[in-house]
């Protein structure tokens, strides 16, 4: 009996605990800055850790730290801190900053070559300097048919070539095969690598940019590059710390797989608030929403970025939580949307939604604002309605353009005038297409990666529901998701696109072709006009032209409705208050945490 | 026994290649394409203007062999007998490269060599090693105190069936055997690991931050314990119920016996009866349960391991599955049946030492 009491007992209290309710933390009002910078904490606690290092959130292990060769979030979260990039992404403006490079590079009249000068006093590891054959090197090592950077490859393939300034040796010139916006932009993302550390015999030297994406190159020479390509593809240069190198002012110092990567401050390096960083940057995996929840009450987690609504809502009803961490919830690029197949005939599907007073009636009766409240509770206030496919915190972004307004009545009426009606009164519109009866009955698939979606999804069958139109939700992983959606096995999708400050290349998602090739272009989208609008935006140099034109592309896609976007997601962030100068960002990684500055206890400010 | 032991080993081979047949037809059969997957970075799965190259893809597929067939023979008329026809097999085909490798970067798994990791890159072998030793330490460590447990406490309940010892636990038990592993887990989580409650548990992970390389072994088994109190428990309780009945229930059977009969009438103490006399014969049941314990030790436990964060084979197998990364899934299922078959193996030979009738001869 003893045994049942306490088990009684702990069943009790832990009922009791998951269903408390306490006051909601006090968050920032959130505006369409793409920087927050939060208060210091005025006093210093005395349960604070006093340690120079910053235990940070991860929900799944990077695939590994190659330089090149992964494609998973957390490795390139991971490699900011490791490497150097030629230009970064402004994370508290627009466009982009220099980092390994001078300045912004000189643009070539045709638009077509750009030149860089390297800083005069960066060094790696071993004192070299950092040089031009260092990028020619990485350039090529990335466009070598051999590398395993498979995702990367479509970027650098666009290099034409790459010179070395004979008079200035550390300038440099990229010379691309056709004009894009995205030109300069593309470096961003790709960390520069030291050659004689990867290549020491000098062999990619050999190679110019044409012979490195040919495949009809002779055995001879093609074996060679095979052989360097396998040394460079080993695993333990994104495994083994010793063979991890960067520039950048971290280097890994252990990797504990499934659990954690510690990453320590080098003792010298060229970037002058080197001794302000943290001593070490630890990131920490737990998958689990209930664990994590416990780390942050127990404090032995930092900071986090991606926990998922449900938990940042439960932390930030906590008083003990708040006591200790800043918690906010900051604007990103990233939207969800709601899209349609537009062409169901071209893939085997009921012609439901190929009429576009249909997905404009349609956009009628989805109920966005109650989506925003089954997602953000509480803080549904903070989210914004997204009104076109770009964000509002985009200068791309066309004010004039409005989402269409909830208004069932309206949408009835047009589904009517399309020929919708529930003719043998069962509940669900039918129509007569070709000689054939149809009822309105979709399928609609959503990813199965968190509670949210499914709320979302139940909402929109339940609402669709009331109007005739009869939904099948379909729960899909992501790797199912992505493959029926570039199979177009749908007839709704609920998904969500990512974006960052950067001019934004429209093709992808936009443009027929991308609808022909199986690419993103999910719903269809796209006419003549638009696709000359496309490929004239991906091309265009001049900024306010190219707004122009993006906010014309808006007007187009929002009158043909390919899919209603619903909302911008919201970040989750929690920092511990022992660190001052948090600054939040809209684009990713949403936080750097070499900016972070541990407050001194005594002075209860920035300690030097 | 020598002769049977023999004769079972020489299958294993056979059965090994039905199984791999068999889970490489139904891995193939999961939908997602590995190398389309692989070609969109993580970070670009869901941005708006990632590019997918098609002759990047095209490259993927014919470095991982995806852009050859499943299997590749033909059936054709024999010259010498038209009623049998002969089967020609070809070497272009999945299975051949995977069986026999590429003769480049893969040797095959016939020589042992299970490939690369799609998803990680790294050799399979290294990741597998990598992972299983926290999912054998923590099934080793839930099966030596499961067994502790529930023996005495089957022993204990057969002595006096229908006493409140054996109703009150065979109640508790079930309540426990009824109890899903997730949400036990996590009582205990925010009841150990809880600074609202009790805090003196870690919530998750297997060993402190910051390596442990220059701590003495003692050090190192303090330091990890804490780690490994609440999973193990997690992994333990539910087959207290398990064991305790069924050890209970052969006691009881053996009771009824006779030789039992006659050693009580031979005035030998109950509990000489008990330990002496039944529980040895009763072990049989005992003995099957432990042959599935290292197959599910391969397995893991998807949702413990996540709950836990620990870096086992469950947790292994769920992201190979969900990244189709074919090598790895494919290396879990060889070393699943293996070691299932020489689980099975074991325990046949553990019946007869526990069992003297029990003989593998062929009777004449």
């Amino acid at each position: 009996m003893r045994i049942f009491s306490i088990l009684f007992l702990a069943v009790t209290i832990f009922l009791f605990s998951c269903g408390k309710s306490g006051k909601r933390s006090e968050t920032s009002d959130l505006n369409l800055s793409s920087v927050i910078l939060l208060d210091d904490a005025e006093d210093f606690l005395p349960g604070w850790s006093e340690e120079n290092r910053v235990i940070m959130h991860i929900s799944s292990e990077p695939d590994n730290l190659h330089p090149t060769n992964g494609n998973s979030l957390p490795r390139l979260e991971i490699n900011n801190y490791i490497h150097g990039f030629i230009l970064r992404s402004n994370l508290e403006g627009e466009g982009l900053v220099a980092e390994l490079a001078e300045k912004l590079p000189d643009v070539s009249e045709d638009g077509l070559s750009f030149m860089y000068k390297l800083k005069s006093n960066l060094t790696w590891d071993n004192g070299q300097l950092l040089s031009p054959s260092d990028v020619i090197f990485t350039a090529k090592a990335q466009k070598c048919l051999y590398t395993n950077n498979h995702a990367g490859k479509s970027y650098w393939n666009k290099i034409e070539t790459i010179t070395a300034d004979s008079l200035d040796p550390l300038r440099f010139t990229i010379r691309m095969k056709e004009k894009n916006i995205q030109n300069i932009a593309f470096l961003f993302s790709f960390p520069i690598m030291q050659e004689s550390f990867h290549d020491p015999n000098g062999i990619l030297r050999a190679f110019d940019f044409s012979m490195l994406d040919d495949s009809t190159m002779d055995k001879g020479k093609s074996g060679i590059l095979q052989q360097w390509a396998t040394q460079f593809n080993d695993d333990k240069y994104g495994r083994i710390p010793e063979h991890i190198n960067g520039i950048g002012p971290y280097k890994v110092k252990h990797w504990e797989p499934g659990q954690y990567v510690e990453l320590v401050r080098k003792q010298k390096h060229w970037n002058p608030e080197l001794q302000l960083m943290p001593d070490k940057i630890i990131y920490k995996v737990n998958k689990d929403e209930n664990s994590t929840l416990l780390e942050f009450r127990n404090q032995s987690m930092d900071a986090s970025m991606s926990l998922s609504t449900g938990t940042f809502l439960e932390l930030a009803s906590d008083s003990s939580v708040r006591a200790n961490y800043h918690l906010i919830l900051t604007n990103s690029y990233n939207y969800t949307y709601l899209a349609f197949n537009m062409r169901p005939l071209e893939s085997g599907r009921l012609p439901l939604f190929d009429d576009h007073s249909v997905r404009k009636s349609l956009a009628g009766i989805v109920p966005v604002d109650k989506l925003i409240k089954v997602v953000y509770k509480d803080y549904s206030s903070q989210c914004k309605r997204m009104a076109t496919n770009v964000s509002p915190l985009k200068k791309e972004f066309n004010p004039y353009v409005k989402p269409l307004p909830y208004d069932p009545l309206k949408s009835s009426q047009q589904m009517k005038n399309a020929g919708w009606k529930d003719s043998d009164m069962d509940g669900v519109l039918d129509k007569v297409s070709d000689g054939k009866k149809i009822s309105f009955e979709a399928e609609l698939i959503y990813l199965n990666t968190g509670s949210d979606w499914k709320d979302m999804a139940m909402l929109i069958t339940e609402e669709f529901g009331k109007h005739g139109i009869k939904v099948y939700p379909i729960a899909a992983d992501i790797r199912t998701f992505v493959q029926r959606a570039r199979a177009r096995e749908f007839d709704l999708l609920l998904g969500s696109w990512g974006a960052n400050a950067l001019p934004e290349d429209f093709t992808q998602l936009w443009h027929s072709s991308s609808w022909k090739n199986n690419g993103s272009n999910y719903s269809g989208f796209g006419n003549d006009l638009s696709d000359a609008l496309i490929d004239s935006i991906r091309t265009e140099l001049d900024q306010e032209k190219r707004i122009r034109m993006v906010h014309r592309l808006q007007e187009i896609i929002i009158d043909e409705q390919p899919a209603v976007f619903l909302y911008t997601s919201l970040r989750r962030n929690i920092v511990h208050k022992r660190f001052g100068n948090v600054k939040l960002y809209a684009d990713r990684p949403g936080i750097l945490l070499n900016d972070l500055r541990l407050l001194s206890v005594s002075q209860g400010k920035t300690s030097p | 026994m020598r002769k049977y032991v023999f004769r079972r080993i020489l299958f294993f081979p056979i059965s090994l290649l039905a199984l791999a047949i068999a889970s490489f037809i139904l891995l193939k059969a999961i939908p997602g394409n590995p190398a389309e997957l692989k070609l969109i970075r993580e970070a670009d799965v869901s941005r708006s203007d990632h590019q997918t190259d098609q002759v990047a893809l095209t490259m993927l597929e014919e470095k991982y062999g995806l852009n050859l067939p499943l299997f590749y023979f033909e059936v054709v008329p024999s010259e010498n007998n038209i009623w049998i026809p002969s089967v020609n097999f070809h070497v272009d085909n999945q299975f051949h490269r995977w069986f026999f490798g590429d003769g480049f970067n893969n040797a095959g798994i016939i020589r042992g060599d299970f490939g690369i990791s799609y998803a990680t890159a790294q050799p399979v072998s290294q990741l597998i090693s990598s992972r299983i030793w926290w999912s054998v330490l923590l099934a080793l460590f839930s099966v030596l105190l499961a067994y502790f447990l529930s023996i005495p406490i089957g022993l204990k309940s057969a002595a006096s069936p229908g006493s409140v010892f054996d109703k009150s636990s065979n109640t508790l038990l079930t309540i426990l055997y009824s109890i899903p592993s997730f949400w036990f887990a996590t009582l205990l989580l925010m009841l150990f690991a809880n600074p609202e409650f009790l805090s003196i548990f870690p919530a998750s992970g297997v060993k402190p931050l910051g390596g442990m390389e220059n701590d003495s072994m003692l050090d190192r088994i303090t330091a990890i314990l804490p780690y490994l109190v609440l999973p193990t428990i997690t992994y333990t309780y539910s087959s207290l119920a398990f064991i305790s009945r069924t050890v209970r229930i052969s006691i009881l059977d053996i009771l009824r016996l006779d030789f039992i009969q006659t050693a009580r009438a031979k005035g030998l103490e109950e509990d000489k009866v008990l330990r002496r006399h039944a529980f040895r014969n009763a072990l049989l049941p005992v003995i099957t349960i432990f042959s599935g314990v290292f197959p599910a030790a391969i397995g893991g436990s998807v949702i413990i391991e996540s709950i836990f964060s620990i870096p086992g084979m469950g947790l292994t197998i769920y992201q190979s599955i969900d990244a189709r990364d074919y090598p790895v899934i494919m290396a879990v299922f060889i070393i699943t049946g293996l070691i299932t078959m020489t689980g099975y193996l074991i325990s046949d030979i553990l019946y007869a030492l526990a069992d003297p009738r029990i003989s593998f001869q062929k009777e004449n």
